[in-house]
C-alpha cells in the first residue's frame, strides 16, 4: 500500500428538516443502502460499493448543514501522532468513545478546523454486513437502485481562514493540493482543493465570511450515462435542480448540483483525472472561475456561489 | 394511476385557487392552496424573488406577508426565527396560501436570519 496517513473522506452527519422525505431523498433517488437506525432517530446510510458500515448519518433537526465530516486514516497510532501534531498546531480536539454515536466505527478524534467545521478522524471501522462482493466478485449483488451511487466521495466547505485551514491539512495531515483558484485581487488562493489519496479531491475549501457551512457533498456514480440517469431521476422526482448536467474544469469530473428535501447541496461525480504526488498544482485565476467550475456554460449562477447550508 | 391524473382530478375536485398580490403593484397571482407561492410567482414571471434549495434550508427567497393568512411547512430555523414567522416572515418555497395575501420580497442572499 502505498497510500499512507490520512487514506479518504469517509462519513459526513447531516442536518435535515424531515427525516421521512430525506430518506426517500438518499435511499430512493440517490441510491444509498439503508444501514439502520439509532435509538435517538438518526439514520446511517452507505454506498452500494462501499465496505464500511456506514458514510452517512442523517439527523433530524431544525436547520440544514453538516455537523461534521470524518476522514479515515491508516492506523490507531498514526491517529495517535496526528492527534499531537494537531493539539501543537493550536487546534481544538475531542476524544469520541469507539461505538458511541456512530455504530460501528471506533474512537474519532473531533478536530475544530480554523473555518468553524468540525473534522473526525478515525483509524477503525468495522465492515457493513452487506458489503460488495471479493471472491469472483460480481459487479453488485443486485442491481442498484435510483442514481446507483456508488459511495461519498467528497465535500465542498465554505468559511473563513481558507489559508490556516490549507496549512492544517498540507502540513498536519499531508494532503495534496491538487487545484487552486485565486482570488479577485490574485493576492491568494479562494479556494483550495484537496486529496488524501488519487481522487481530485476529498475536500475543497472555500473562502467565505459565515464559518461552518457546507456547500455540498458529492457522491460518486460510475460515469456519464449515471449522470444521465441522475438527470432523469431529478426530473421526474421534482428534485431541486441547481446546475448541470455538467463537466467541471476542474478536476475534470462530470457532474449534477441539486438539493436535497432540507437544502444541503448534493452532487453525483464521475470520472476526472487521477492525482499522483508528482503532479504539480493546477491553478486559476479568478478570470477564468466560470470556466473552472462549469465547464460548458463557463458562468457561474448566483445560487451556486450564494446559498450554503 | 399516474401523478399529473391525480393533480388532474385535484384540479376538478374543486382546490381553492387564492390570490397573490406583491406590495404596490396591481398584478394579482393565481396560487393553489396546494402550490408553494415561490413556485406561483416563478411561474407567473416574477423574478425578483430568487430560489435556492426548495427545500427551506437556504433562506434566499424570504418574503413578508403583510396581508392574509398562509400554512407554513417546516423550514430552518437557522434562516427564519420563531419570532420574524411571527412578525410575518416566511420562506416562499415551504408556504401555501390559505387566503389571499398581500406580500413583499425581501431580497436577501441567504445568510442568517438576513431581512
Amino acid at each position: 500500500m502505498t497510500i499512507k496517513g490520512v487514506i479518504r473522506t469517509g462519513l459526513i452527519q447531516l442536518r435535515v428538516l424531515d427525516m421521512e422525505k430525506s430518506i426517500r431523498h438518499y435511499v430512493d433517488i440517490i441510491g444509498l443502502e439503508y444501514v439502520g437506525k439509532a435509538e435517538d432517530g438518526r439514520v446511517f446510510l452507505k454506498g452500494y460499493d462501499e465496505f464500511d458500515h456506514h458514510c452517512v448519518a442523517l439527523r433530524e433537526t431544525d436547520t440544514a448543514g453538516m455537523d461534521f465530516i470524518a476522514m479515515k486514516v491508516e492506523s490507531d497510532e498514526y491517529l495517535k501522532e496526528i492527534t499531537e501534531k494537531t493539539i501543537a498546531f493550536g487546534l481544538p480536539v475531542e476524544h469520541i468513545e469507539a461505538n458511541s454515536d456512530q455504530p460501528g466505527f471506533g474512537r474519532r478524534v473531533a478536530v475544530t478546523l480554523p473555518m468553524g467545521h468540525r473534522l473526525d478522524l478515525y483509524a477503525e471501522v468495522e465492515m457493513a454486513e452487506d458489503t460488495p462482493m471479493t471472491m469472483n466478485p460480481d459487479i453488485w449483488k443486485q442491481a442498484p437502485r435510483g442514481m446507483a451511487a456508488l459511495g461519498i466521495d467528497h465535500a465542498l466547505l465554505f468559511g473563513p481562514n481558507v489559508d490556516l485551514t490549507t496549512k492544517y491539512f498540507t502540513e498536519v495531515l499531508e494532503l495534496s493540493i491538487t487545484e487552486v483558484l485565486k482570488n479577485p485581487e490574485n493576492t491568494g488562493n479562494m479556494t483550495v482543493w484537496l486529496t488524501a489519496n488519487n481522487k481530485g479531491h476529498d475536500l475543497a475549501i472555500l473562502e467565505y465570511p459565515e464559518p461552518g457551512k457546507l456547500h455540498h457533498i458529492g457522491f460518486k456514480l460510475e460515469d456519464w450515462h449515471a449522470i444521465g440517469h441522475a438527470a432523469d431521476l431529478i426530473s421526474v422526482n421534482d428534485v431541486a435542480l441547481d446546475a448541470g448536467p455538467m463537466r467541471h474544469g476542474i478536476t475534470r469530473g462530470q457532474t449534477i448540483y441539486f438539493f436535497d428535501p432540507s437544502g444541503n447541496r448534493n452532487e453525483t461525480f464521475a470520472g476526472g483525472y487521477a492525482h499522483y504526488p508528482d503532479h504539480p498544482v493546477r491553478e486559476w485565476d479568478f478570470a477564468h472561475v466560470g470556466k473552472g467550475i462549469f465547464y460548458y456554460t463557463r458562468e457561474l449562477n448566483e445560487r451556486f456561489i450564494n446559498v450554503v447550508s | 394511476m399516474r401523478r399529473n391524473d391525480i393533480r388532474q382530478c385535484r384540479t376538478n375536485g374543486g382546490i381553492d385557487i387564492f390570490q397573490l398580490q406583491i406590495e404596490g403593484r396591481e398584478e394579482r397571482i393565481p396560487c393553489a392552496e396546494d402550490q408553494s407561492i415561490l413556485d406561483a410567482l416563478r411561474k407567473s414571471g416574477v423574478h425578483e424573488i430568487v430560489y435556492g434549495c426548495l427545500g427551506g434550508g437556504c433562506g434566499v427567497c424570504k418574503i413578508e406577508i403583510q396581508k392574509g393568512e398562509l400554512r407554513r411547512e417546516k423550514v430552518s430555523r437557522e434562516h427564519l426565527s420563531e419570532e420574524d414567522a411571527k412578525k410575518g416572515m416566511a420562506l416562499a418555497c415551504k408556504s401555501y396560501p390559505t387566503t389571499d395575501l398581500v406580500l413583499r420580497i425581501i431580497k436577501n442572499r441567504g445568510k442568517k436570519n438576513d431581512n
